[in-house]
């Protein structure tokens, strides 16, 4: 699904990411933890293709492709979706007809006609009654004045009706009450499939009894320091960063 | 003699009310006034952000089709001026809300519009211009207690034609108008148009007027208006710039009855070398009264747009409620705006506000939008449209939103035109 070598990336001359690898196959799912600054947002950009990164060296493989020659729109309609840390607002974009022209332009580039109203609305209906968002948030503008874990529910919807084949969740429990982690995690989970990926990104092993994943890698400085199983992260909450090394 | 009185003299006889006497001294005093003050220079303050290589290049080259063709075939409530003329049919004539009478044979009550005598009239350029020049106008008025919708399209089938008009609408105790403009030069090039509207809402009327200008860019402008809102009218105005090389546009209000309310609302799309110079001033007069002047504009490659909002609250117009609003979007690093909100207040109990913004598309928003796999330049339509937004909310006539957002994809999806030579 994604090969990423040796991959360093800076900002203003300050490397992020170290020669950073990280193998992630059909099915899987891979938590990547790390404290604060040590790049986790850095990567999930850089594989989404957000600009203001240097490239130093490395390379990038998803779906047999070369991703650094592929544009932003044409990596997300290969099925690469990025639930953002801190999604933006968009003031005067209307959530509905705004999803159906990402659906419609994901159909479009697969050479499949534009989704059916009646089917997509039916769509909209049964996936934010899942997350628990209601008829009055999906009137408003793209995120604009909602809630933080209003908007991290917002993302999941997303990528719930995009049906992604990898998913970068990037902080998503960040924000979400007790209830709304189940149940946001119960969106996640039921999209898993046996040909598609996760990447979970967050600071709490709470989450990752939810969705529970197959890797647990620790990124430190831009390196991953440690790879394990769900259990390094149980371990990790116990030792901290500082003595797991 | 400068250049203007040449042009006067030369085509008097062509020139709508010349056998009126006080209008023909008027016009005279016009004129001389010209001649002491010379031409609009960037010394004045008010002429500063203009495009003067157009205001003071007067034009006079009225067309040469003196009859009205009766061959249009639109209803009831819509009216065309063809190359500078005013078509007036059986239909509109059959319009028992709407009476339309010809300008030139009304001028005896109408004295007072061209006799204005406060700050605006006889201090203005290109009003002046419009008096000394008029070709043709009608008088429209509104039967009282009635609801009404008027069209008025204005097409050129000439090229290097001028046109001087001037419209005088009064909308009739407690009636509503909504009253849609479109100016549209597909089928000539190189014209210029002066414009001059007046608008009196009496009593308890309600005015929504929408101004759709889609002229070529070989074509100039010149379009003013003015509004005097009597107790509890509301004038609600929009106007959407999306054509012309060169547009001049002023509108003013004076709120004189109390609890009147004025909006000027506006949107201008620049590209090329285009020119959009904006105006807005509301005058409040009396108690209780609100305005809104909120205009936005989106320009590309080397267009320039100016706005310049004024609020002008009298010391006897106490509550007044008065908010200005420019927001710019830059799509070139060659297109400028100059903003410029102005308040004046002389009552001391007063909610007065404004703000301005200029910038470029914002890349985080771009980036969100593309990483949901829409293209660049979809990204950038789309927040370009959601940037139109709070500007066409406040209209209420469905009909004209639907066309304008038609053009505003048009202007999204479209490059290349012909330009003024
Ligand atoms: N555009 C930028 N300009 C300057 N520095 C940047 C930029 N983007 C990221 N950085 C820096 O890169 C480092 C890594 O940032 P990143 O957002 O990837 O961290 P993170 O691991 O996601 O942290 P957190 O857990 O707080 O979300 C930080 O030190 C950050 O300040
Ligand atoms: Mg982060």
């Amino acid at each position: 699904m994604l090969e990423i070598k040796d991959l360093t990336v800076s900002v203003e001359d300050k490397i992020i990411l170290n020669n950073f690898s990280l193998k992630i196959n059909q099915g899987e799912v891979h938590a990547i933890m790390g404290p604060n600054g040590s790049g986790k947002s850095t990567l999930s950009n850089v594989l989404c293709g957000k600009d203001n990164y240097k490239i130093k060296k490395g390379e990038i493989i998803f779906k047999e492709k070369n991703i650094f020659e592929l544009s932003i729109d044409e990596r997300a309609k290969l099925g690469l979706f990025l639930a953002f840390q801190y999604p933006v607002e968009l003031p005067g974009v209307s959530i509905t007809p705004f999803l159906k022209t990402a659906i419609n332009s994901k159909l479009k580039s697969l050479g499949k006609k534009e989704i059916d109203s009646l089917e997509f609305a039916k769509k909209v209906r049964e996936a934010s009654e899942y997350l628990g968002i209601s008829k009055e948030m999906l009137k408003r503008s793209v995120n604009e004045g909602f809630s933080g874990g209003e908007k991290k529910r917002y993302e999941v919807l997303q990528m719930t009706l995009l049906n992604p084949d990898l998913t970068i969740l990037d902080e998503t429990d960040s924000g979400l009450d007790i209830d709304a982690l189940k149940t946001v995690s119960k969106g996640v989970n039921r999209l898993k499939r046996k040909d598609n990926s996760i990447v979970v990104i967050t600071h709490y092993q709470r989450l990752l009894d939810y969705i529970i994943p197959d890797f647990v890698h620790i990124l430190v400085a831009g390196k991953i320091v440690r790879s394990g199983d769900k259990n390094l992260a149980l371990e990790l909450e116990k030792k901290g960063y500082e003595n797991i090394i | 003699m400068n250049q203007i009185s040449n042009l006067y003299q030369k085509n008097e006889k062509f020139i709508l009310g010349s056998n009126n006497e006080w209008l023909t001294n008027l016009r005279n005093k016009i004129l001389e006034k010209i001649d002491d003050l010379g031409p609009p220079s960037k010394k004045n303050e008010i002429w500063k952000y203009s495009n003067l290589s157009h205001i003071n290049d007067t034009r006079y080259e009225p067309s040469n089709e003196i009859l009205k063709e009766n061959e249009t075939l639109n209803e009831e409530n819509e009216i065309d001026y063809i190359n500078g003329k005013y078509h007036i049919t059986e239909k509109n004539k059959k319009n028992l809300n709407i009476n339309f009478k010809d300008l030139g044979e009304s001028l005896i009550d109408l004295k007072n519009f061209f006799y204005n005598e406060n700050e605006t009239q006889l201090n203005d350029f290109v009003i002046d211009i419009n008096t000394i020049f008029l070709s043709d106008g009608l008088y429209i008025s509104t039967k009282e207690n009635k609801e009404n919708y008027l069209i008025i399209n204005y097409k050129n089938n000439l090229d290097y034609i001028t046109n001087y008009l001037r419209n005088i609408i009064k909308i009739n105790k407690n009636s509503k108008l909504t009253l849609v403009e479109n100016f549209n030069y597909e089928k000539s090039e190189n014209n210029d148009l002066n414009i001059y509207n007046n608008f009196i809402l009496e009593k308890d009327s309600e005015l929504e007027h929408i101004i759709i200008q889609n002229l070529n860019l070989t074509s100039r402008l010149l379009y003013s208006s003015h509004a005097i809102c009597e107790t509890n009218s509301k004038f609600n105005q929009l106007s959407c710039q999306l054509g012309s090389i060169s547009a001049k546009n002023r509108h003013l209000s004076n709120l004189i009855g109390i609890n009147s309310q004025a909006n000027h609302n506006g949107i201008y799309f620049g590209k090329n070398k285009q020119y959009i110079d904006n105006k807005t001033k509301v005058t409040h007069k009396s108690e209780n009264c609100q305005s809104n002047q909120i205009y936005k504009g989106i320009l590309n490659e080397e267009s320039c747009g100016v706005y310049l909002s004024n609020t002008l609250v009298e010391s006897q117009a106490q509550k007044t409620n008065g908010y200005q609003l420019s927001r710019g979007l830059l799509l070139s690093d060659k297109s400028k705006l100059y903003n410029k909100p102005q308040l004046k207040i002389y009552a001391d109990d007063v909610k007065c506000s404004h703000g301005s913004t200029i910038g470029a598309l914002d890349n985080n928003q771009l980036y969100y939008l593309q990483s949901r796999g829409l293209s660049e330049k979809d990204s950038q339509k789309l927040l370009i449209k959601a940037f139109c937004k709070d500007v066409l909310k406040n209209i209420n006539d469905k009909e004209s939103l639907k066309k304008i957002e038609l053009q505003i994809d048009k202007w999204l999806n479209k490059k290349n035109d012909k330009q003024y030579s």
